[in-house]
């Protein structure tokens, strides 16, 4: 790994993110106090259950939520080293779809049936290179050729109704990618998808980031799929980020209860389990959050302190990279 | 052993979800509530039109003719000397007896039709709405006619004729959701349950396609008074001297200039309770849609 | 002692009308020549990828739905062929769980009238004691006693389904399809179903039929296993022999497919090229051999005998069939 001095600044930095909602006249937090960076030609995955505040995140980061009972703070969101919470709504649009852009979990509405995709993956092309359709169509061509669509040249005037899912995706996946963005975020983009269709848009995904040297931050729920493709890892439980590590270290030494709760109770396919492990209990819901660490009521781990007040983000040995949030498995220094 | 799940937290919120739902639409939309006040304080008029009535709506009185609203007489009085606002008031009780029976028995026929059409498909809903499509084609009007000539003019003949058009409507709006909830996996429980079909659109069909016909029934409400009134005012309802608020306007035409009170407070009344009823289906549509929706979600 | 479910050669067409007035009539053959048997206290899964079959044969199996052909024999009494209503006398002993938590409960009814309805329709219970046979029901899925007076919404999707399975043992059944059971919630909270009912199979001897798209739940569950590829069955086996030794190239291709939560074992999910293709119009031959990369000219010809491989394994596969060996040309090279 490069010296931590002279390393080239991270793609994407963020640091003490919080969006917060008003239900009911008071402001819940749905994330809270998240410090996460990305690397070019890095997959960051960010792993969690529903409700744990994944797809807030890079809504957040995107600035797509709704103005009214939505309040979004934060140290800092730096994107190539521009800053990106003190841009305008007309100066995010500009690096929406551009220098970052996203792609969603249901293809079937994620294109505008009425519409060619030939047309759909020129519009980023038309709004922020100034291209005229002429002038995009063969870029257009030549994206759908890269995502993989067959008799590219044929297809680019079909509607969406005439492609399978997984090749819907792949439309999805080329008007995301038609500016060449630096940071691609990628919101649970194969969960709707067949097993062997899922593996073969992984595998797109992961070659067109190594093509185009981006940074990718994949959302997920599925561990396999984090195994198989992240780099680096992040878990969320109950809005905040509880562990960050690379996806091996993760795996082979987990340190947050959640993490390790998380393993043990998912079946594989690869080799018998005497018993899977279920976590007891459920998620609190965001306008009853207990005060200290969110988790403690589900942990077995789980002393006086944990309910007293939220453990930081603290590296697991001496100056590493794997953090964890827990008073009793990750000591007590801050990074 | 199955493991406890003794910490587990059952969402909170209680209550059945049509009334939850309800209730936060109103809050949502607060004229829903002026609306049901308005149509509540006329139904209390008109159900105690013999208390609230200063005078009796047929005695004539040649001392008090068309003379204009005063204390004694609030809405004037007519040609004969009749106290128009007894009259008024004796009048709701036909349009909003009409009104509500109408629709009742149209959405309880037609409703029926309509879930029995959806929920079996195939010939038998060809059948149903075919029959339903000959009896929406003919205006509203022309099949008031044609009732009231056949059966002649009395009051269970004018509500016959608007729950003969209410009921094609009705059986259209109880099937498009019938045959979308017949797929969903709950039904599909029943029938792995042995439920029998009528148990199934009984209690398990009916219940949730009832809001949205609830809606479309208030503001058809609305919609039958003003036919009612419209068949009393060509002479086709009720007979004279039964007040109606239709009827009450067409003899007030003759003396218009005269005395334009006559039409006019019968025209306010149908126009507060139309409006009323338009309030209210208005928050139960704002009940329905989006609400529902988000409070499934668990 | 006879197998608690036989199916026999089981089809179902469906009819997909094109054209203005109807005139090309094109047939989706969503069950075509299924067989295989359930034994008492025994999961059976049943995987594939949508479009697949697997759903219907659920459905089929249950007398949902009416089969074209075949037989389906339960408990040695031949049901394929009778009415819905002769059947009415079987809902007690075979029932169903389905996929979507959200939309197998009846939104307008409080759980105890869920619960309570099944008892009432067949008279198990006499009316006084429904409340205290819906109390234990509750009990045995791990619910309180005051969810009965509750409304489905009121609940996660991991209770709602608690609840549904508590519908199904209701009637006290043999016999269970589960379609998906897990497929819709979280992670941690598949591991509390998977377990509840695992207990309940054990303890109640119940046959399960487990219908499922994920490997790694289908393993833990399930005892045997039948593979389904547009329609048919091509491979059956016994967990864990057809997992670790897959004989059809499409179960090894799935399996492959299928991420792992290990980085240090799955980490480039192998593709499987093409797509699913349509089932209204399959290929010739072995439905497979489009996407197949071991497919001959044999394979584009003729459909794959049925091959018993001893130990309870067989498969429909021309590399698999000695009698094929000879007929077989060498093999065409893919791209």
């Amino acid at each position: 790994m490069a010296d931590p001095d002279t390393a080239p600044a991270p793609l994407l930095r963020v640091e003490g993110l919080t969006t917060e909602f008003r239900l009911g006249g008071e402001w819940h937090s749905a994330i809270r106090n998240l410090s996460f960076s990305v690397d070019r030609n890095e997959t960051l995955a960010i792993v969690g259950e529903s409700g744990c505040g994944k797809s807030i995140t890079v809504m957040s980061l995107m600035r797509l939520l709704p103005e009214h009972g939505c309040r979004l703070t934060a140290d800092q969101v730096n994107l190539n080293g521009q800053d990106l919470m003190g841009l305008s709504e007309d100066e995010m649009r500009s690096l929406r779809g551009n220098r970052m852009a996203m792609i969603f979990q249901e293809p079937m509405t994620a294109l505008n049936p009425v519409l060619t995709i030939g047309l759909q993956i020129a519009e980023p092309l038309m709004f922020h290179r100034g291209m005229t359709l002429a002038e995009a169509r063969p870029a257009v061509i030549e994206l759908l050729d890269q995502v993989g669509i067959p008799s590219a040249a044929k297809r680019v005037d079909d509607y969406p109704h005439e492609f399978s899912g997984g090749m819907r995706q792949r439309v999805v996946i080329a008007m995301a990618l038609a500016c060449d963005p630096d940071l691609l975020l990628a919101d649970e983009p194969t969960t709707a998808l067949d097993v062997t269709i899922q593996a073969q848009v992984l595998a797109l995904l992961a070659d067109l980031k190594a093509a185009k040297g981006m940074g990718m931050i994949l959302i997920t729920h599925s561990l396999g799929v984090v195994a198989a493709v992240a780099d680096r890892v992040a878990v969320m439980y109950a809005g905040d980020m509880v562990e960050t590590a690379g996806v091996e270290e993760l795996f082979a030494n987990p340190v947050h209860p959640y993490t390790e709760a998380l393993i043990r109770s998912i079946p594989r396919p690869d080799r018998d389990i005497e018993a899977v492990v279920p976590i007891t209990g459920t998620v609190p819901s965001i306008d009853r959050m207990p005060v200290g660490c969110r988790f403690a009521a589900r942990c077995s781990y789980a002393e006086a302190r944990c309910t007293e007040s939220a453990p930081p983000l603290t590296p697991v040995g001496e100056g590493s990279s794997h953090v964890a949030a827990c008073w009793v498995r990750a000591g007590g220094q801050t990074a | 052993m199955t493991r406890p799940v003794a910490d587990e937290q059952l969402i909170p919120t209680s209550g059945s979800p049509v009334f939850r739902a309800l209730v936060g639409a109103f809050n949502h939309n607060k004229l829903s509530w002026v609306g049901l006040g308005l149509f509540m304080a006329l139904a209390i008029l008109a159900i105690g039109a013999p208390v609230f009535a200063p005078f009796d709506p047929i005695d004539q009185s040649i001392m008090s003719r068309m003379k204009p609203p005063s204390a004694e007489h609030l809405f004037g009085t007519d040609q004969y000397g009749r106290d128009l606002f007894s009259r008024a008031l004796y009048g709701a009780r036909i349009s909003l007896l009409v009104g509500v029976v109408s629709v009742l028995l149209g959405l309880v026929i037609g409703g029926s039709l309509g879930v029995i059409a959806g929920y079996f498909g195939r010939v038998t809903d060809t059948i149903i709405m075919r029959v339903m499509d000959v009896m929406l084609s003919f205006p509203t009007l022309i099949m008031g006619i044609i009732i009231v000539a056949l059966l002649g003019p009395s009051l269970p003949n004018v509500i016959i004729a608007i729950t003969a058009t209410l009921v094609p409507k009705f059986a259209r709006i109880a099937r498009a959701p019938t045959i979308a909830i017949k797929e969903r996996a709950y039904i599909e429980a029943c029938h792995a349950m042995g439920y029998s079909d009528l148990r199934i659109m009984l209690l398990h069909i009916v219940p949730n396609i009832l809001a949205e016909i609830l809606v479309m029934a208030s503001l058809w409400t609305a919609n039958a008074i003003m036919i009612e009134a419209g068949f009393s005012f060509l002479g086709l309802g009720v007979r004279p001297p039964t007040p109606t608020w239709g009827g009450m306007i067409r003899e007030g035409f003759e003396h218009i200039f005269q005395a334009p009170w006559m039409s006019l407070f019968p025209g306010i009344c149908i126009l507060l309770a139309v409006m009323s009823l338009n309030l209210l289906g208005d928050g139960l549509r704002d009940a329905v849609d989006p609400r529902l929706k988000r409070s499934k979600e668990g | 002692m006879s197998a608690l479910l036989e199916i026999h050669d089981l089809r179902k067409f469906f009819e997909t009308r094109r054209g203005p007035f109807g005139a090309e009539i094109s047939v989706v053959r969503a069950v075509d020549g299924v067989s295989f048997t359930v034994e008492r206290g025994e999961a059976f899964g049943l995987v594939g990828e949508s479009g697949c079959g697997k759903s219907t044969v659920g459905r089929l199996a249950l007398r949902l739905i009416d089969p074209d052909d075949g037989s389906i024999t339960f408990e040695g009494e031949e049901i394929a062929g009778q009415s819905r209503r002769s059947l009415r006398h079987l809902r007690r002993r075979m029932q169903m769980i389905f996929q979507d938590p959200y939309s197998s409960l009846n939104p307008k009814m409080t759980v105890g009238r869920i619960l309570g309805e099944p008892l009432k329709v067949h008279g198990i219970t006499p009316t006084a004691e429904i409340p205290a046979r819906v109390n234990e029901l509750l009990a045995e899925v791990g619910l309180p006693a005051d969810a009965a007076s509750r409304y489905p919404h009121e609940f996660s999707g991991g209770q709602r389904q608690r609840i549904a399975i508590a519908r199904a043992l209701s009637v006290d059944p043999e016999f269970i399809v589960a379609d998906e059971p897990v497929s819709a919630l979280d992670v941690s909270i598949q591991a509390q179903v998977l377990d509840l009912m695992r207990n309940l199979l054990q303890k109640r001897g119940l046959g399960f039929l487990f219908i499922s798209h994920d490997l790694g739940v289908v393993r833990y569950f399930c005892q045997r296993l039948a593979v389904m590829y547009l329609g048919r069955i091509v491979e059956v086996g016994a967990v864990p022999g057809i997992f670790d030794e897959p004989l059809h190239p499409y179960t090894r291709a799935l399996r492959a497919a299928s991420p792992v939560p290990d980085p240090t074992v799955g980490r480039t999910l192998a593709r499987l090229e093409g797509e699913v293709p349509s089932a209204s119009n399959p290929p010739s031959g072995c439905h497979f051999h489009p996407r197949c990369p071991h497919a001959t000219d044999l394979c584009r010809r003729t459909y794959p005998r049925w091959t018993e491989m001893g130990d309870g394994r067989a498969v429909a596969c021309h590399l698999h069939d000695p009698a094929s060996a000879g007929e077989m040309s060498t093999p065409s090279q893919k791209a």
